[in-house]
């Protein structure tokens, strides 16, 4: 993905946030009794934001201003959507499997990466029952439990 | 004197038991948050408001600036030993701070470090202490246009300073403002944005946009690079040589003065003042040759800097209500949440809380002075940790913290969702810290924007007939077209782009 192209994209995308948003706001009134209403504020600051990404889209479609970070290619975009798997599987799995098997697996996951599975075991086996017993005994938080 | 008596009863309360525990963690958690990269300011902060929901005020922001002003302490170490910046305002550090370890010197380069940060840090809170009750009598006379204008100028100030392009800046804010937006109106009562979402009906929570903007995003960008321990320098002894002490304490005292300046200013991170900093000094040098090959002064200044900025930052805070970086945001949202109002009235309506933090800053420092000279080597260990072990460990911590924050699993799928947002924000130069300010202040930019306008006779001029409030959006107005069209911001470096502090 060369650079304006990314630009291009994140103007577009924003400009679709903020046709919605506009859209939204206008099912409130923008009058109340004393002076502007609830939909006063929303209306001009979706508005306002839709005009800017259009200005974003033309600066990008200019490619002036773009930035200059470099995408990740290869072994770092392998790392990253690894990682970024292993995070929104944890998001399913713990309404489900709950908070401590749910951590187990998804420390294992990422640090069966970088060291043997027996050495990977140990951090990933105790740091979820550690912070497990941390929050219940001294924040009386409650995390998520294993559930069907 | 007044405040010198009130400062006095604020040691009291600072000093009184529990108070000085808090303190002590704070500072300590502001190390260990300084020294471990991937986890900063902003996220240690943020993690830790849910823990403080049970305490005083008084106790809850005693720790929270304990772990903001400690991170600057802690960020030094990792930055000497093993080239990597704890958090971000200790980049530049690497330069000649780690030059000075591969020389053997790492101890002199943490130990004057260590004291320059004890210097700019106190000086700063000083002159809170000093200026704060005179400005915040000053703003106890401002009505809703003026704080409207205050708000304004600082994200104007924000957006010229952050990022490559203006537009961008703008649409961050406008981003940040919207999402502050969704939830219950606190006027009228009528839920917006919420998209049919329980979840929603109070809108999103500032921890974990916080948390997914800032944390999360900086862990995936560092996944990118090729994750590799770095064996840490010997430390050896701390203090610097004879002759590097007079250059130094320059150093320092420059330092000092550059990063109170910054730390006013919204938007002028803690990076800009090290950078700052930095350069003053290769300038003014005799021999600026001697910079990145282990220049004392190189790690001095800078190192002053940061910390001098980020007690200066709080001057706003205490006396305004107006956050000048990420990680005072996430201060903000902890008074607000403590039913806190920050802004001019603080020192009028809570002295007891507002001179016994300040106290304890002044603590916090003693306390963190020992850690980085007498006991560094211990923390140094800490450093020592290699980083694929560790941010699976800070992801873990960070996912279970932020179901902690509202008992909610929606929370932590946010958190996520946020992160992979900030990514791409980060990617495409779109500077978050843009979207973390509209949002802690959007209901009151909101409320004050309809409240001067309820009483205004003439529609949007009330903002441009009260002298404060025009004179102040009149320099926002100039500072924006400034920026617009000079094109500095082209020629700044990436290295300011989107920084935490």
């Amino acid at each position: 993905m060369s650079r304006p192209i990314a630009g291009i994209i994140a103007s577009i995308a924003i400009l679709g946030v903020s046709l919605i948003f506009l859209f939204q706001s206008f099912q409130y009134p923008y009058r109340g009794s004393y002076g502007p209403g609830p939909g006063f504020f929303p209306t001009w600051m979706s508005g306002i934001l839709l005009v800017l990404s259009l200005l974003c889209l033309i600066e990008a479609l200019r490619g002036k201003n773009q930035s200059d970070e470099p995408w990740p290619v290869g072994q770092g975009l392998r790392s990253l959507l690894y990682v970024l798997g292993c995070l929104i599987a944890y998001v399913f799995l713990i309404r489900y499997l709950g908070y401590i098997v749910t951590g187990m697996i998804f420390l294992f996951l990422l640090l069966i990466r970088h060291y043997k599975w027996y050495i990977a075991l140990i951090p990933a086996v105790v740091a979820p029952l550690a912070l497990y017993y941390l929050f219940r005994n001294f924040l009386g938080i409650l995390l998520p439990e294993f559930r069907f | 004197m007044d405040s010198f008596l009130s400062l006095l009863h604020g040691f009291e309360t600072a000093l009184s038991g529990w108070n000085l525990l808090y303190c002590l963690l704070g500072v300590t958690i502001g190390m260990l948050v300084g020294i471990l990269p991937g986890l900063g300011p902003v996220a240690g902060t943020a993690l830790l408001i849910p823990v403080t929901f049970g305490m005083d005020p008084v106790s809850a922001i005693i720790m929270l600036a304990g772990i903001y002003y400690g991170s600057m302490y802690g960020g030094t170490i990792t930055s000497v030993l093993i080239n990597v910046p704890g958090e971000t305002a200790s980049v530049i550090t690497c330069i000649d701070g780690h030059q000075m370890a591969k020389q053997g010197r790492a101890g002199a380069a943490l130990g004057i470090a260590a004291i320059g940060s004890f210097i700019g840090g106190v000086t700063a809170i000083v002159c809170l202490a000093l200026i704060g009750p005179v400005l915040a009598n000053l703003a106890l006379k401002f009505g809703p246009p003026e704080f409207f204008a205050i708000m304004m100028f600082g994200l104007v100030m924000l957006i010229a300073l952050v990022g490559k392009s203006i537009i961008r800046g703008l649409v961050a804010a406008a981003i940040g403002l919207l999402l502050s937006l969704v939830g219950m109106d606190p006027i009228t009562g009528l839920v917006r944005f919420n998209f049919g979402q329980t979840a929603l009906l109070d809108g999103f929570d500032f921890t974990i946009l916080a948390i997914g903007l800032f944390a999360f995003s900086e862990i995936l960008i560092s996944l990118e690079q090729s994750i590799e321990s770095m064996k840490p320098a010997k430390i050896g002894g701390l203090m610097p040589r004879r002759d590097e002490w007079k250059p130094s304490f320059k150093a320092i005292g420059r330092g000092t003065g550059i990063g109170m300046m910054l730390g006013l200013i919204p938007g002028a991170s803690a990076i800009i003042a090290s950078l700052m900093s930095y350069t003053t000094e290769k300038r003014l040098a005799k021999d600026p040759s001697r910079f990145g090959k282990g220049a004392i002064e190189g790690v001095a200044g800078p190192e002053t800097a940061n910390n001098a900025h980020s007690g200066a930052s709080l001057i706003p805070l205490f006396t305004l209500g107006l956050p000048t970086s990420p990680t005072v945001a996430v201060i903000l949202s902890a008074f607000i949440l403590h039913g806190l109002t920050p802004g001019p009235t603080l020192f009028t309506k809570n002295p007891d809380f507002t001179w016994g933090v300040i106290a304890s800053m002044f603590i916090g420092n003693v306390i963190l002075l020992i850690m980085n000279l007498p006991m560094i080597r211990l923390w140094a260990k800490i450093a020592a940790i290699p980083y694929k072990l560790l941010y699976p460990l800070i992801l873990i911590v960070t996912l279970t913290g932020t179901y902690a924050v509202n008992r909610s699993l929606w929370d932590v799928a946010m958190t996520v969702f946020f992160g992979i947002v900030g990514y791409f924000f980060r990617k495409l130069d779109i500077p978050i810290a843009a979207i973390i300010f509209t949002f802690v202040l959007g209901s009151q930019i909101e409320s004050s924007f309809l409240q001067s306008l309820a009483t205004s006779q003439n529609g949007m001029l009330i903002f441009f007939t009260r002298p404060i409030s025009s004179t102040i959006l009149g320099i926002a107005i100039l500072v924006l077209l400034l920026s617009i069209f000079s094109g500095i911001k082209n020629k700044r470096m990436k290295i300011a782009s989107d920084v935490e502090m």
